[in-house]
């Protein structure tokens, strides 16, 4: 029983680590351009709320999804055109997306005479795959017995490191993020490109917020997320960058917030505040063995315009 | 440089669109004694001021849980007395933020301030400052002239919860998520437990601590790791109800706390006790207007209707509902006492002896042992 606990607490982390690795996924991409969005816990929060009203409303859960990205993609926008337009600091913006999301989403939250907190979706996630398959040993519960969302997720991770590293549009997405001067003169649109990837980063957030609430939770409450956001932050550095790595993390983090309570279970005192606090501790181990040897700095360090702002002909 | 500027107007619209929104901020509603809106006008028969009356929330009022339970009492209150204005605030913190708030309303010269989550150290600092307004506060036990203290009987709930648990068939091993360890949480385990051994003595209940009254992943993950672990009923004792969605998801019972939350998991949904905390508003408002309030410490359970119980799920039988009300009853009449002992601890120390009880006046000091058949235990410090 002792090692299905653990197995099934496994399992849960990658249910848990999905939102995670869809808001963490966008943001990364927002990064590559350049631009840093602190926002992501609200937008997460925004969108999700609007994303999980979708899915009371009615039986597309596909839909919900799209809608919950739109709405992220909406606040990141307020980002983009802060940072990008009018060129103010990244992290007061970021910070007041945070601010602006989470109120937003008790605003929604508590509009009706009913709050949403006693909604429910029209319909759930169910898995993709049918009982024999998810009663297999180990990768039944780890690796088939999920919903489409964390397949899809799956497949974006492939997509994003594809789109990053092997196609045109990724090479002039990453020489914005690096030398945007530079990919100015060679004619690639670095305002334009900067919103696109900030709006898809949002748009992450925005699906991430909606399956937790949706799809983990089937209902919402304030501050659901509680933190969740930041993780995805600490996500893309702790992965240098690199979607593949994402992956991999997104689940580290997510069974670290799981494994507390597995461990309460099994009998082993450990707080579960100190394994919370482990997403942010690694990401900062991380940052100083990357540091520590220059050529992994080379690689998996941020992009070397990120948070700077650009402004043709000046210096 | 304009370009700066204007960047950081937006930002402060940003922030202001927040505010209104209320998200982390204290947000303030004042209602007047007309029911709801004020759209219908009350008839005033008394001409002298109305009786003003705060209240301070931790959490917002629709949390489905703590704090909508306390914000029900309110509207109670509102809607039995005449004479009386109400206002609120959310999501105030203690330690500096409450001492502000009941500064506040001390300075505006409210009647009556009623602090919902503990408070007491907070209400003791600013209280003698403003002699004028009375203050309440939840859980506190050190009175002063115009600070009294209450709380509700959880454990008169807890044990009667145990009892619907206990009666749903095939259920042995519940899985309870708890906020943090302290004497009021641990005595409604084991008043649960006392209840549920009562209607099937194999019954073993896992309890972990989530460490926080509010953190909706946690309590999440905390249920889930004990749908995982094989539990085949969930009991909570936080603020929300993410517990509520787990036992949904995997079709087993659940029993809720606090306030009466069937909505939350139609499916799942089995009872609850309930805080009513209306009546109790309403006496001290009226002891209040009449000149005749005195400061008090009031531990309220089933007999002082401080304690109720949700309406039942459709899993629950007629014949467990008949015994609920009957044990009701008799707590209410005093002849049955479910902490008479023998009590024995989860170590095997006796606790309680044979011929023994833990007596009304002791309760809140109790406990600091889980009773047997609970697993898990009380972390230190």
């Amino acid at each position: 029983m002792n090692e299905s606990v653990l197995l099934l607490s496994l399992a849960s982390a990658v249910v848990i680590g999905t939102p995670i690795l869809l808001a963490g996924l966008g943001e990364m991409m927002t990064e590559h351009s350049g631009v840093m969005n602190l926002g992501i816990e609200g937008m997460l929060l925004g969108g999700g709320v609007v994303g999980f009203w979708m899915s009371t409303q009615q039986a597309s859960l596909p839909l919900a999804m799209a809608v919950g990205a739109l709405v992220g993609a909406l606040f990141a926008l307020i980002h983009a055109y802060l940072a990008v337009t009018l060129r103010v600091n990244q992290i007061v913006s970021g910070l007041a997306l945070v601010v602006t999301g989470t109120g937003f989403a008790s605003f929604v939250g508590s509009l009706n005479d009913s709050s949403l907190i006693y909604a429910r979706p029209v319909s759930k996630f169910e898995p993709v795959f049918g009982e024999a398959f998810r009663d297999l040993p180990v990768v039944g519960p780890l690796v088939l017995g999920h919903d489409w969302v964390v397949y899809m997720s799956w497949v974006l991770v492939a997509v994003a490191a594809f789109w990053l590293f092997r196609t045109r549009a990724g090479l002039a997405l990453r020489a914005v993020g690096e030398d945007p001067a530079t990919a100015d003169t060679v004619g690639i649109p670095v305002g334009l490109t900067r919103y696109v990837y900030t709006m898809i980063g949002g748009a992450g957030a925005g699906m991430g917020g909606t399956y937790l609430m949706a799809g983990i939770f089937s209902t919402y409450q304030h501050g659901i997320s509680a933190g969740l956001g930041w993780i995805a932050f600490a996500l893309v550095i702790f992965a240098g960058w690199r979607p593949w790595r994402a992956l991999v993390a997104a689940y580290v983090f997510g069974a670290l917030r799981n494994l507390g309570f597995s461990l309460q279970i099994l009998g082993v005192d450990i707080p579960p505040d100190v394994l919370n606090v482990f997403p942010f501790f690694l990401t900062i181990v991380a940052l100083m063995v990357i540091s520590a040897r220059p050529a992994a700095a080379r690689r998996f360090s941020a992009p070397s315009a990120l948070t700077v702002p650009y402004a043709r002909e000046s210096r | 440089m304009r370009r700066f500027r204007s960047g950081v107007v937006v930002l402060f619209a940003l922030a202001l669109v927040a505010a209104a929104c209320g998200g982390d901020e204290a947000e303030e509603v004042t209602t007047t004694a007309a029911p709801a809106t004020t759209a219908a006008p009350t008839t005033t028969a008394a001409p002298e001021e109305p009786l003003r009356i705060a209240f301070i929330y931790d959490g917002e009022i629709d949390d489905g849980g703590w704090n909508e339970a306390h914000e029900n009492g309110r509207q109670y209150l509102i809607a039995n007395m005449d004479n009386v204005e109400t206002t609120y605030v959310e999501n105030v913190s203690p330690g500096s933020e409450f001492q502000a708030a009941f500064e506040d309303f001390g300075s505006q010269g409210y009647d009556l301030v009623i602090c919902t989550t503990w408070c007491q150290d907070d209400v003791l600092t600013v209280a003698p400052s403003y002699p004028d307004t009375v203050y309440l506060s939840w859980g506190g036990y050190e009175t002063a002239p115009n600070v009294g203290h209450y709380d509700g009987a959880t454990e008169d709930g807890r044990y009667l919860d145990g009892l619907v648990a206990g009666s749903q068939p095939g259920v042995e091993f519940i899985g309870y998520v708890g906020g943090f360890a302290i004497e009021e949480v641990v005595r409604g385990v084991n008043a649960f437990m006392i209840g549920a051994r009562e209607m099937n003595p194999n019954i073993e209940i896992q309890v972990v601590w989530v460490n926080s009254w509010y953190d909706p992943p946690a309590e999440q993950q905390a249920a889930q790791a004990l749908v995982d672990a094989g539990a085949d009923l969930l009991a909570a004792e936080v603020n929300a109800p993410a517990v509520a969605s787990v036992a949904e998801a995997a079709g087993i019972g659940y029993i809720h706390y606090g306030i009466d939350g069937s909505g939350i998991a139609p499916n799942s949904w089995l009872s609850g006790f309930t805080f009513d905390w209306g009546p109790y508003y309403l006496s001290q408002a009226q002891a209040l207007a009449n000149g005749t309030w005195e400061p008090a410490l009031t531990y309220g359970g089933l007999k002082d209707d401080m304690i109720g119980m949700a309406p039942f799920g459709s899993a629950v039988t007629d014949e467990t509902i008949a015994l609920v009300e009957q044990r009701r009853q008799e707590i209410i009449d005093g002849s049955l006492d479910y902490f008479a002992g023998p009590i024995t601890d989860n170590q095997g120390n006796v606790v309680v002896p044979e011929g023994g009880t833990i007596p009304w006046e002791e309760r809140t000091l109790c406990c600091q042992w889980l009773i047997e058949g609970v697993i898990g235990e009380i972390p230190a410090g």
